[in-house]
């Protein structure tokens, strides 16, 4: 080779004949042959046994679709890992997909069937188990009363030794079921008390208070439905359903008044008269949540309501947040500005911070009796407590947060505009006003409205900025679960979760679905505009 | 060591474009082999079904004794240059040379003992403990070198490795990369589509046209001989004048018709083109050299045709004048017209193929265009849009099929 | 001589319109700091300057007081950190492993696959909360690490449910870095796993780092999921923590909390810092949280 090395200025003590190699270099070496197999065989293994195990407990629970399910990923993944030099791309996939399957793609199916359904707090279970849940507890005091001595056998186990009161049969009563049992088995002490039969013993004195709460949960399973149940310490009386259940003809009969339930078809039981058994079930109601929201008053309202603030809260955050930030990104943009990097530092301080922690605090600044803000104005401000400031107080709040973002984004934006197009302008006459309206101004837009589209896609469901500010308050005045700055998603959440008035997961998950395909057509928007713009390009 | 056989190789991409077609090429064990040929023509893709990063679509590769068409890059024992070097940005320049070993689990003395070795070898000493940024483009490709050749491996494959260079070093590079090989007597395989670095570096060069091989031979028989238009007109600088004639018999021996004048063929003219006398009184394609046209006044004499002079370049040694005379150029397509050209639903040409007749364009002459290309002697005076007298020497013209393309022989 | 390019001597208002800007943005952080050293504890007795100082507040986290509200610090502290880390750590993992197939491997099913994933993106994990909560309360009678008040079936939510933007994002990083050294390293005898590791992870440090950052602050910052999947106070991220904190007793706890805000932000603030440059540096691609 030539004596290319000379021309270079490079010192000696740059030279290194003895090779080194890096800790990158030698990281890779450990992820080669045996290194990388033994790693995938452990993990393997490790997969193998937990899964394995769950696969048992599903088994055991007689969960066996669920079961062979299972054992079916597990099943994918053995052989996906186990064939070398196969099935490349599934290899690295696999782990991202399983998750993305489990926990977001079952999700949406889920919601999207949930939304099809009456499900809500009165109507969780199947109804096979709404039928069994209304026999039992629709129960009815027979006509049976018993003296009753509590006692335990050998091994502890709680048993009523009972006397029907007006036959004078005897019974042991255990919590598998009741025994008759021969009268002369049983005495009666001088006291009075009833002596269990050997091997049993009664509890007297503090033994007998402190099974108080023990008592009052026992209960004697009958045949045929009903219980004996006890009263007391020393009473105890039979119950029987109140309610039949028909096979043939799938109607609820009460057994005292001869009255029926049938199926509504709509989760429910009712009478003619339109009486309802509290506990109903999950039933397909096609469309009705979805209609419910334009049909229904009582959802329409707020549903509009808060669709509107929706729009409104993440339109003005936006809109103010960006002017904003372009304003302090103008002032910024300046060659040899002084202190720039200080100010840009201390100006993002806000998106710094964990925003659920500035909120938290904010709530505590607004505060409208103690809050700091109120204290350094010369006059209160009902920051939270009236409808119309809470709702200035989380676009104010939101502004504050998103602001720095979007003086980052201009700022890069800004740099990014040629100097020579700017010049132009202003060798052409422009002003400086119509130098940023004309040239500046519509270049930065090309740039950032793909990001303000993104941000209010964003803000649209920022459950956050309004559920740690406000939670959705103050209560607006008709009553609904909506308050005055739920925005839909902190509805749906309330719809949901906030047991207070009824969970009601069927109208939640339609909503869902409303915001759904209102945020796709946004992010479409976003997206087709960002195409285009790279088409321009 | 080894030598590469391609074997009716076809390569079809998903897309449905042909981009080799039925190659068949030996490159001998050490020999250094140039793969040239114009952009997108298929280079890249033959010497990548060698490395094992492009599947082959049929026929086969061998390496040494072994049909390497299933095995993995890694399995095929050989090394590769790319265009843009592709070293590790975040390895030092050592690591990147012992990529490969480190790789293999090589043994450290063993690895730093090759390190050193090509570092050597490529001057790189210096610089083993850099980042590649931190290098200029020539130390680049150097590294790029030293990691194919630590690993001594069968085969070096080569893609346009000095394409990022200035002019001047890529001169320099081509020597250095030439002598390295004839010291190591590596099999190598060097694509590139200059073809003077072609000319310079190989033992032999292989012409590609639109996925189909031309001509393989060594450079002075590929200017002397070449085997149709396309590699005619590809090879050389300034490119062969190539036009319409016609050859007529006279009595025992033949004469060339060219832009009305008579150009008597001596008799070893017809021993080079054989097939010659077989297409008397028809159209053929005459090609000729730009280094044989010759100002008549100096070949006293001889035939002369005349030709306007529309451009002159003089470079100082000599001058290069570019002329209109009366007669029908033929130019080849060096770029593929269209992607559907080459696509599979084209049949592909079969035996030693030539650009099929509809690639060869033909100009007819306007006193606008020039269509002859010569160099004349230096200080020669020639004016601007006057006419020049100018003969042929006849000894070194070409002939070819004016439907095929391909050589009379 | 009146050199129009150089006006130093006009730029007082944008000091001025910028000094004013500052102090609203830095005032809800340093009445924080005021706050959490201010011997006046409760909120009605706050002032923005500390009357006295204290270290009380501090105490108030870790010492529950009697007939307060249940404060475990330490445990939500603990909880948020561990799960923003294994969050950051497996988002950036195992994001990497599918978007590393989706850039380098050709297969059936990418170009859908892809598509699909921009889909389902726009369906916020939010929305999915309803059917999120009934299938951990499933899992959880099956394996009840993975069950409701878990941190794991938390964190197996929240890996899911970014993972698709992630994806989109480390692709379009991976797509940049150069095929050539993907296939060099295949010529050097190096497995698709050795090119992951050895050659594109380093080489997509930058990206890595903001996925990561995000996913970190992401889950420190994140309510609505664990609020409804964990439901004691003892197992509480910090921002349920600390929002069950105040709403307890919001007066009286005002110190404390203040305490507790300040601390809690710092391993969101250290990494923000750490990362910065290559934020700053997506932000402009429109990559990251708005
Ligand atoms: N992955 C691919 N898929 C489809 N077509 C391809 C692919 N790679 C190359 N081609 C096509 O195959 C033909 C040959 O390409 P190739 O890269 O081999 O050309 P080349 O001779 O190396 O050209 P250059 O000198 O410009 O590098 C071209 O028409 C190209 O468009
Ligand atoms: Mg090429």
């Amino acid at each position: 080779m030539t004596g290319q090395a000379t021309s270079d200025r490079i010192s000696r003590s740059d030279v290194s004949s003895t090779y080194r190699p890096s800790w990158l270099a030698r990281l890779l070496s450990l992820f080669s042959g045996t290194g990388g197999l033994i790693v995938k065989i452990v993990l393997l293994s490790l997969l193998n046994a937990m899964v394995g195990w769950a696969v048992i407990v599903l088994f055991a629970q007689d969960r066996i679709v669920w079961a062979l399910g299972t054992l079916a990923v597990l099943g994918v993944f053995d052989f996906v890992y186990l064939r070398p030099n196969k099935l490349l791309p599934a290899k690295f996939i696999l782990p991202g997909s399983v998750l993305l399957i489990a926990y977001l793609i079952v999700p949406i199916f889920f919601t999207i069937n949930t939304a099809f359904q009456r499900y809500s707090t009165s109507h969780v279970l199947t109804k096979a188990e709404a039928i069994s849940t209304n026999i039992e507890q629709n129960v009815v005091q027979g006509e049976k009363f018993f003296l009753m001595t509590p006692s335990r056998d050998t091994s502890g186990a709680l048993v009523l030794v009972l006397v029907d009161d007006t036959t004078g049969q005897t019974y042991l009563g255990r919590e598998s079921g009741l025994e008759e049992i021969d009268p002369a088995s049983i005495q009666v002490d001088e006291f009075g008390d009833v002596v269990p039969p050997a091997g049993l013993t009664a509890l007297v004195g503090d033994d007998l208070f402190g099974a108080d709460a023990e008592l009052a949960a026992f209960e004697v399973p009958l045949e045929g439905g009903g219980a004996i149940k006890t009263e007391g310490i020393s009473g105890a009386y039979d119950s029987v359903p109140g309610l039949e259940y028909d096979l043939a003809r799938d109607v609820m009969i009460a057994t005292d008044t001869g009255i029926e339930y049938t199926d509504n078809g709509r989760g429910s039981f009712v009478t003619s008269s339109g009486e309802e058994l509290v506990v109903g079930w999950r039933e397909y109601i096609g469309f009705e949540n979805f209609t419910a929201v334009v049909t229904n008053p009582l959802v329409r309202a707020p549903f509009l309501r808060a669709f509107a603030w929706t729009i409104a809260f993440a339109a003005s955050t936006v809109l103010l947040s960006f002017t904003i930030g372009l304003f302090l990104a103008k002032l910024l943009d300046k060659p040899k500005f002084r202190f720039k990097r200080l100010y840009r530092s201390l100006l993002i301080v806000p998106y710094a911070v964990p925003g659920f922690l500035s909120l938290l605090v904010f709530k505590g600044l607004l505060n409208d009796d103690y809050g700091l803000i109120n204290k350094l104005l010369p006059f209160d401000v009902p920051w939270l407590f009236d409808p119309w400031w809470a709702r200035v107080s989380v676009i104010l709040v939101s502004v504050w947060l998103t602001t720095p973002y979007f003086l980052l984004v201009c700022m890069g934006a800004l740099q990014a505009i040629p100097g020579e197009l700017v010049e132009a302008a202003r060798v052409d006459g422009a002003g400086r006003w119509q130098v940023f309206r004309k040239v500046t101004l519509p270049l930065l837009l090309v740039v950032v409205t793909p990001l303000i589209i993104a941000s209010f896609a964003y803000n649209f469901n920022n459950f956050n900025n309004v559920f740690l500010l406000t939670g959705g308050g103050p209560t607006s005045s008709d009553q609904s679960v909506a308050g005055a700055t739920d925005i839909l998603i902190s509805y749906t959440y309330k719809l949901a979760f906030e047991a207070g008035k009824g969970q009601d997961y069927g109208l939640a998950s339609a909503i869902s679905i409303y915001i759904f395909f209102i945020v796709a057509a946004m992010s479409a928007s976003g997206f087709l505009r960002s195409k285009a713009l790279e088409n321009m390009k | 060591m080894a030598q590469v056989k391609f074997e009716n190789v076809d390569k079809v991409f998903d897309n449905g474009v042909k981009a080799v077609a039925n190659m068949s090429l030996d490159v001998r064990d050490g020999e250094f082999l140039v793969l040239v040929g114009p952009s997108g023509c298929g280079k890249t893709t033959a010497l990548r079904m060698v490395a094992g990063l492009e599947a082959i679509s049929s026929g086969t590769v061998s390496i040494g004794d072994t049909v390497v068409n299933n095995l993995t890059s890694k399995d095929r024992d050989i090394a590769m240059v790319f265009q843009n070097y592709a070293l590790y940005p975040h390895l030092s320049v050592a690591d990147n040379i012992a990529f490969g070993l480190r790789l293999r689990k090589e043994p450290k003395e063993k690895i730093a003992k090759q390190v050193e070795w090509a570092a050597t070898m490529l001057d790189l000493v210096p610089y083993l403990n850099r980042r590649p940024k931190e290098l200029s483009g020539g130390q680049r490709q150097r590294v790029a070198m030293g990691r194919a050749i630590v690993r001594e491996p069968k085969v070096f494959l080569m893609d346009e490795p000095l394409s990022n260079l200035d002019a001047k070093l890529r001169v320099q590079m081509r020597a250095e990369i030439a002598n390295l090989q004839k010291q190591l007597g590596t099999t190598t395989i060097y694509v590139t589509h200059d073809q003077v670095e072609a000319m310079t570096m190989g033992d032999r060069v292989a012409v590609m046209s639109m996925g189909v091989l031309q001509q393989v031979a060594e450079p002075q028989v590929l200017y002397d001989a070449p085997a149709n238009i396309f590699v005619a007109g590809f090879i050389g600088t300034p490119p062969m004048n190539m036009f319409e004639a016609t050859v007529e018999k006279d009595g025992d021996s033949l004469a060339l018709n060219l832009a009305g004048a008579r150009f008597a063929l001596a008799k070893d003219r017809e021993w080079r083109y054989p097939r010659l006398s077989q297409y008397a009184e028809r159209k053929i394609v005459v090609g000729i050299r730009a280094e044989d046209v010759h100002a008549a006044e100096a070949k006293p004499g001889w035939p002369s045709v005349v030709g306007r002079l529309g451009l002159m370049e003089a470079l100082g040694s000599s001058q290069i004048g570019y002329l209109n005379i009366d007669a029908t150029k033929v130019a080849v397509a060096i770029q593929p017209k269209a992607p559907d050209d080459a696509t599979a639903n084209a049949k592909p040409a079969k035996g030693a193929p030539a650009p099929r007749a509809e690639d060869l364009h033909t100009e007819a002459a306007s006193s606008f265009v020039t269509n002859l290309v010569a160099i004349f002697p230096p200080r020669l005076p020639l004016k601007l849009g006057t006419d020049v007298r100018i003969t042929i020497d006849t000894a070194n013209i070409h002939f070819f099929d004016a439907q095929t393309g391909e050589a009379l022989r | 001589m009146n050199d129009p390019t150089k006006r130093r001597g006009d730029d007082w208002w944008r000091h001025l319109i910028l000094w004013v800007a500052i102090a609203l943005a830095v005032f809800p952080p340093l009445y924080v700091i005021t706050a959490a050293f201010n011997a006046d504890q409760t909120l009605s007795g706050t002032s923005f300057l500390p009357r006295s100082f204290t270290l009380e507040n501090f105490k108030g986290l870790f010492v529950q007081k009697e007939g307060g509200a249940e404060v475990f610090f330490v445990r939500w502290f603990r909880a948020s950190i561990i799960i923003a880390l294994l969050n950051a750590f497996f988002t950036v993992f195992i994001g990497a492993l599918s978007a590393y197939a989706f850039s380098r491997f050709r297969f059936r099913g990418r170009r859908m696959g892809m598509l699909f994933l921009l889909l389902i993106q726009m369906f916020p994990g939010l929305l999915n909360l309803v059917a999120i909560y009934l299938i951990v309360l499933r899992t959880g009678e099956v394996v009840p690490a993975l069950g409701l008040n878990k941190l794991t079936a938390l964190l197996l939510v929240y890996l899911s449910g970014a993972m698709s933007i992630n994806l989109w994002l480390m692709k379009g990083f991976f797509d940049s870095i150069p095929t050539e050294l993907d296939e060099s390293a295949r010529v050097d005898g190096a497995t698709p796993a050795q090119i992951f590791w050895g050659v594109i992870l380093p080489l997509a440090v930058p990206v890595l780092s903001v996925v990561g950052m995000f996913a970190f602050v992401g889950t420190l910052n994140e309510f609505m999921t664990a609020s409804v999947l964990l439901e004691t106070v003892d197992n509480f991220t910090l921002p349920l923590g600390l929002q069950a904190y105040i709403s307890t007793n919001f007066e009286e706890n005002w110190g404390s909390f203040a305490a507790g805000v300040l601390i809690a932000q710092i391993p969101a603030i250290v990494g923000f810092v750490f990362v910065q440059k290559y934020i700053i540096a997506g932000l402009t691609q429109g990559s990251v949280k708005g």
